[in-house]
């Protein structure tokens, strides 16, 4: 019963890029966006840190405070509506829904929250504050911002949250529950993150060694991508540019994308860290981004420097794999 | 599309542990609300919430489990039961609803795994899908205080979709200081008691557990005989894009989230002949929600006797839709619509049958079950009688 829908806009925030278009070249062209996290000065790690983002370049409403998750979903947001053409989702508000993906959420935002309260006490707690802590709180401000009416949902599935985000947006649109539904997955690093993951993290002293293939040092990253979704007949009837085609797996695609460095074709993660639950929705848009320039990104292992480690596709290849999505040329 | 249908509940509540707790003592007008016996209270508006009860939760408590996650292990395990599902045989999927996670066991530890594993919400669907043996999609919902209702009727699309042959659908979440000192400083919480529909009304007391739903295609619970409890006919989800913390005063939102469930359960609303209300007991909700109810049911809204559980369990935040599935269920099946509790004096703007201090008797076959919560979510679920 997989059905295709159609993907009608990209937006991305990224350490190789912000917009689709300049993240689609890097990942295309092998150009890595690691660097020093500016959030140990001490220790030194490498991360796919945003840099130079500056939220108010993507705001439509103006905002007292936001936490980094909600900046990245917002621009990721107006950024992938902005390549669709539009300036909100297309069609009746309330035909028009939001599934957003995330592993930690505001975790800054609530840090900051409860160090607050748990020090001086509850009367010192910030309603303002508060209210943008939740993990829910970057899709909630998006259906605000951009009238989303429709169908809603923030998924946290681990790291996992990225891709079960698109998965649950397949599922609603085949359901019927709407005709257009904006999707991804977002995470910003903060100081707690980086002290609770689990596995070593990789240090700056040798860049070109991080390999994501399981076993090794990781290269935490942070980002949002969001895919504007919609039924085939809705693409259809406003005549909409269709750039891919995403459906649930029916278990073969010519070329395949790891999102958590299990042994697979590519892993364009080597040039944006890893992610975090935004992992699976920024594998897709590489995937998009591969197929449409031809090339098999950042292909996993080898001493090789990673722009070395690309691959022309064959004129053939139309779909590429990630987790269970099948991402298709149109 | 694959019909769904219900085969085991399980809950935690301030009723107590055990759906049959909750359902006899919600029928025998108990209130599941106290002085909070696990928090300093210091500068919060109220001192009441409804914890589950400790003397019944101590012995199935695990150490350093979150309680979060213990509830919902506990709920999802007496749904299963009563199932008899072996999840070894059909193809099962898990969706958990959490507003707030282990957001208060995570800051009580230094900075480090342990603090990071408790910001990580999907943490207890991990723990439940190993414990469980769930080999389909797993899926943690965060969608505010409406969480547990569209656990419910993502984890029947699933089925429907045909993403798995049965799925366990669980809310769940625990009381601690990061929700209340929010909810306190929001003005969220009364400083009376939770009254609601009442005209004295003037905020809600929150508790926590969780409610968990075992669902199934009419065609598995066929094949291996399972007893039937209720229909999930359908659902509906939105948002009212309008605000992060105000509620929506014309309740337009609501309005649409119902009309969906109707739409998918290809049924109109003269088909609801009960509703399970979200009323939290707010100024704003209350009226907002009956206004919602009026405009989807017209005329037929005033001959359905409606109930809000929420006095007598507090509003258990992402498990509130959850355990009010579990209950509708059960007055479905005994056919008999559970009291509110805190509803004294009716308020002329919520002029629904609202059903007070006692149960009632009656006779339904569909009821509605509504949810909503911060940042504008709404849900909307429908039940059948088997």
């Amino acid at each position: 019963m997989a059905q295709r829908v159609a993907v009608t806009g990209i937006g991305v925030v990224s350490a190789v890029g912000v917009g689709y278009e300049p993240f689609a070249e890097a990942v295309v062209q092998g150009i890595t966006g690691l660097g020093p996290w500016s959030g140990s000065p001490d220790e030194p790690l490498l991360v796919g840190e945003v840099v130079g983002f500056q939220v108010r370049d993507y705001l439509v409403a103006e905002k007292g405070y936001l936490d980094r998750a909600s900046e990245f979903a917002l621009a990721a947001t107006k950024l992938c509506l902005d390549q669709a053409g539009l300036s909100a989702a297309p069609g009746e508000a309330e035909r028009c829904g939001i599934v957003l993906g995330t592993q930690y959420g505001c975790l800054g935002t609530a840090a900051n929250y409860t160090q607050r309260v748990r020090s001086r006490g509850v009367k010192y707690a910030t309603p303002l504050v508060f209210s943008h802590a939740f993990v829910n709180t970057p899709t909630s401000l998006i259906s605000i911002d951009f009238g989303l009416k429709g169908y809603h949902a923030t998924i946290t599935s681990g790291a996992a949250s990225g891709l079960v985000a698109l998965e649950t947006a397949l599922v609603a649109l085949a359901m019927g529950h709407a005709d257009a539904v904006l999707t991804g997955a977002v995470d910003a690093l903060c100081p707690d993150i980086v002290a609770g993951h689990a596995g070593p993290l990789l240090r700056t002293d040798d860049p070109d060694a991080y390999d994501p293939s399981g076993d090794n040092q990781v290269a935490l990253g942070e980002g949002a991508a969001m895919l504007l979704l919609e039924t085939e007949a809705n693409a259809t009837a406003r005549g909409a540019e269709v750039l891919a085609w995403l459906s649930l797996s029916d278990g073969e695609a010519d070329w395949y994308v790891s999102t958590d460095g299990a042994a697979t074709s590519c892993a364009p993660q080597a040039l944006y860290g890893d992610c975090l639950g935004a992992a699976g929705a920024l594998a897709v848009a590489a995937a998009i981004a591969g197929l449409r320039g031809g090339v098999m990104p950042a292909l996993r292992g080898g001493d090789e420097p990673l722009d070395d480690r690309r691959e022309p596709l064959a004129s053939e290849a139309r779909t590429a794999g990630v987790g269970g999505l099948t991402v298709a040329l149109p | 599309m694959n019909q769904v249908v219900v085969t085991g509940v399980g809950a935690v509540s301030a009723l107590g542990v055990g759906r049959d707790l909750l359902w006899m003592r919600l029928l025998g007008g108990q209130s599941g609300l106290r002085p909070m016996q696990r928090f300093e209270t210091t500068g919060l508006r109220n001192t009441l919430a409804g914890e589950v009860p400790e003397d019944e939760w101590a012995p199935l408590a695990v150490e350093g489990e979150p309680r979060v996650t213990g509830y919902a292990r506990v709920a999802a395990g007496e749904a299963l039961r009563q199932s008899r599902l072996r999840s070894e045989t059909v193809r099962v999927a898990l969706v958990v609803a959490t507003n707030f996670g282990a957001q208060d066991d995570l800051w009580m530890q230094a900075a480090g795994a342990r603090r990071l594993a408790g910001g990580d919400y999907g943490s207890t669907a991990q723990v439940l899908a190993r414990e469980f043996g769930v080999d389909g999609p797993v899926v943690t919902l965060s969608n505010a205080c409406s969480s547990g209702t569209q656990a419910v009727g993502h984890a029947a699309d699933l089925i429907r979709y045909g993403l798995a042959d049965a799925a366990i659908a669980v809310g769940t979440d625990e009381l601690g200081l990061f929700c209340l000192s929010g909810l306190s400083i929001l003005h969220t919480i009364t400083t009376d008691t939770i009254r609601p529909f009442d005209v004295k009304r003037s905020g809600t007391i929150f508790g926590e557990g969780a409610g968990a739903v075992l669902l199934e295609s009419v065609e598995c619970a066929a094949a291996r005989e399972a007893t039937a409890l209720a229909l999930v006919l359908g659902y509906g989800v939105t948002n009212n894009a309008y605000h992060m913390t105000a509620p929506d005063k014309g309740g337009e939102g609501m309005v649409v989230a119902m009309r969906r469930a109707l739409d998918q359960a290809g049924i109109g609303p003269e088909r609801i002949g009960h509703v399970n209300a979200h009323a939290t007991g707010t100024e704003h909700h209350d009226p907002a929600e009956t206004a919602a109810v009026k405009t989807v049911l017209g005329d037929h809204a005033y001959q359905v006797p409606v109930s809000a559980i929420k006095g007598a369990t507090g509003h258990a935040m992402g498990a509130a839709g959850a355990l009010e599935a579990v209950v509708s269920i059960m007055a479905l099946r005994d056919q008999v619509v559970p009291p509110t509790l805190g509803l004294d004096e009716p308020d002329p703007a919520c002029d629904l049958d609202c059903v007070p201090g006692r149960s009632r008797p009656a006779e339904f076959d569909v009821v509605l079950s509504v949810s909503a919560g911060l940042g504008g979510n709404n849900a909307a679920v429908l039940l059948g009688r088997c």
